[in-house]
């Protein structure tokens, strides 16, 4: 054929080649840039971390840099996991630890993070994490299940390096677990709500975020520094930042909270300042993980609340739409239809009088043909009444109304299928509405077809077809009564479709949920 | 005999207009259209004395008709009429629908005729 290998490569491509080059140099160099950069971060966040611990570098209270690394992964991507790497070789205590523990747990960290990172990539595919109390649930799964195989692994090299004894393995192990599942917690959920565009505070509102972390920073203070237990004290600030200012007010508050908490109990002071320290600890790492997942589901349920009144405004203007244009209709078919049909008899009906003393034949048919629009004026206007106000409807049910209008229709028109149960109200009515609006198309458009109607209604839904075997070719207008019918159709979170192909007559049908 | 073209959307309206000009002596009727561009198209083809054009019409309205059927046909006398109820509109120098008699007709015709003061 007609073009060769070449013509195929070099199509389109017209940049020099230098460029591809330039840029993948530049790729290199960022991606190491960013290696280089997680890594310092992790190595900062752990010095931070050994001065948040006892003794020792298994008993962190809080281990932020599981937090940190997964939160960059999770942001970044999963390919800069050897910044964790290295960040953690620099960090680990090399000098004390027998080699073999030391690099056993530094592969427990690296896979740690990555697997955390990756389980909450395929969680929040769903949705913002933070935005949602289902989110939040699907939040803790991930956090918990990737700090055990780190809390594992440590504390397995630990004990085979000789570094613990066989009695410590459980509280080891479960000190771990909870100082980095902390960690993660009050790390991951801070970067993601401050990774998001944020919309700027008015003066008034930024100064109450700063009053809040006050207030919260204060209330902590005085619930750590008491020997009595007053560490439920800090609560009221924590329900503060998430009420009124969300995922970042709580996220930002909880970070205020677990620092003071910590530093008070490092410090051998305050509520959680018991003789043992393991149980200081203990009771430290459940305070935290509790305030957490309060604050975070606060501020879930704070967001859902406001999406939710932001749907609801949505669709509350939906429905007056929907009601306006429903108003417009009607004025439209009142002027096109009856009004119209008035205007003309009324001008026939001059036309008889005039003619009335010296062509008393012909004055005759003239008032024959006036009372024929007569008819037709009155018909219209019942149907239209009945299209906006279906009284047979609401008392008899939506099977008769559609049997009645049925019986008195110039149309052909064949009941296949009516529901012999009624359903809701507000269904029903859209449905007859459909059928109207259907028959009245064919009664416009195809004359001469058959209609046929089936309704069906399970429990889930209620469906409605309206068939005829006229010419076909019907489409949607703007501002057409088809129009309005999916309007209204949708409306009530129904589903509409229009069948009309030329010569294969017209389908309109219309699922409403129930 | 004054030849007569009615342009309206509205089937039963140039149904009673139609008899109207049948029934009065003096006229005669040029022909019936259903929206505005067949009206425009008619006119230039019938070049009739009066055309009665209605205001609301999908597509062109009876103001665009009107204008457009000027250029068309520039000696037939153009009404642009209106059913609407706001009164309005009626102040507006259109035609009232529902006056259309044969008599009315006749006066449409004769103020039509009356050279224009200015």
């Amino acid at each position: 054929m007609g073009v060769s290998l070449t013509e195929i490569a070099t199509e389109g491509t017209v940049a020099p080649r230098a460029w591809p080059r330039l840029e993948l140099r530049n790729r290199t160099l960022r991606y190491a840039f960013e290696v280089a950069l997680l890594a310092a971060l992790y190595y900062g966040s752990a010095k931070v971390g050994y001065e948040l611990g006892f003794s020792g570098p298994v008993a962190a209270i809080v281990w932020l840099p599981v937090g940190v690394g997964i939160a960059y992964l999770y942001l970044r991507g999963l390919e800069f996991w050897p910044g964790v790497l290295l960040g953690d070789l620099l960090a680990n205590d090399y000098m004390r630890l027998p080699v073999g523990t030391a690099l056993a747990q530094t592969v427990g960290n690296v896979l740690e993070v990555l697997l955390a990172a990756y389980l909450l990539r395929r969680a929040a595919r769903s949705g913002y994490l933070l935005g949602r109390v289902d989110g939040l649930v699907r939040l803790l799964p991930p956090v918990a299940l990737a700090t055990m195989v780190s809390a594992t692994v440590g504390t397995l090299a630990s004990r085979i390096g000789g570094v613990i004894g066989s009695d410590a393995f459980l509280t080891v192990w479960r000190t771990w677990w909870l100082g980095d599942a902390c960690g993660a917690l009050v790390v991951v959920p801070l970067a993601l709500a401050w990774s998001r565009p944020r919309s700027t505070l008015s003066r008034a509102r930024a100064a109450e975020f700063v009053l809040m972390l006050a207030v919260t920073g204060a209330l902590t203070a005085i619930a750590f520094s008491s020997p009595k237990s007053l560490e439920y004290l800090a609560f009221p600030g924590l329900i503060w930042a998430g009420l009124r200012f969300g995922q970042r007010g709580a996220t930002l508050a909880l970070v205020l909270v677990t620092g003071v908490a910590v530093w008070d109990t490092r410090n051998a002071d305050g509520a959680f300042a018991f003789h043992s320290i393991t149980h200081s600890i203990l009771s430290t790492q459940l305070f935290i993980a509790v305030a957490t997942v309060s604050a975070l589901c606060v501020a879930a349920i704070v967001s859902e609340r406001e999406r939710f009144a932001a749907s609801l405004e949505e669709s509350r203007t939906e429905v007056l739409r929907a009601a306006d244009s429903e108003r417009h209709r009607i004025e439209r078919d009142l002027h096109d239809g009856a009004q119209q049909r008035l205007v003309a008899l009324l001008i026939r009906l001059r036309v008889a009088e005039d003619q009335l003393p010296q062509e008393p034949g012909r004055a005759a048919q003239v008032l024959s043909d006036a009372e024929t629009e007569l008819g037709i004026a009155l018909e219209e206007l019942r149907e239209l009444s009945h299209g906006t106000h279906p009284t047979v409807l609401t008392d008899l049910g939506l099977a008769t109304a559609i049997r009645s209008t049925a019986a008195r229709a110039s149309q052909r028109i064949q009941l296949v299928e009516l529901p012999t149960v009624r359903v809701d109200e507000a269904a029903e009515a859209v449905a007859y509405y459909v059928f109207l609006e259907a028959v009245t198309n064919a009664q416009k458009h195809a004359r001469n077809a058959m209609v046929s109607v089936r309704v069906r209604a399970t429990r889930r839904a209620l469906t409605i077809e309206v068939r005829d075997d006229g010419p076909g070719g019907a489409e949607e207008t703007l501002g057409g009564g088809l129009e309005g019918l999916r309007e209204r159709v949708e409306t009530a979170g129904g589903m509409f479709r229009l069948q009309s192909g030329e010569g294969t007559g017209t389908t309109v049908t219309a699922v409403i949920p129930l | 005999m004054t030849r007569v073209l009615v342009v309206d959307d509205s089937v039963p309206f140039l149904a009673a207009a139609t008899e109207v000009i049948l029934a009065a002596d003096d006229f005669e009727l040029a022909g019936v259209a259903q929206s505005g561009e067949e009206g425009v198209e008619l006119a230039r083809i019938s070049r009739p004395d009066l055309a009665l054009v209605d205001l609301n019409m999908p597509g062109l309205d009876g103001n665009e008709t009107a204008a457009r059927m000027a250029t068309a046909s520039p000696e037939t006398v153009i009404v642009v009429m209106t059913a609407t109820l706001e009164p309005r509109k009626r102040l507006e120098g259109l035609f009232d629908k529902r006056r259309l008699s044969r008599a009315a007709l006749a006066e449409i015709w004769d103020r039509a005729r009356v050279p224009s003061v200015k």
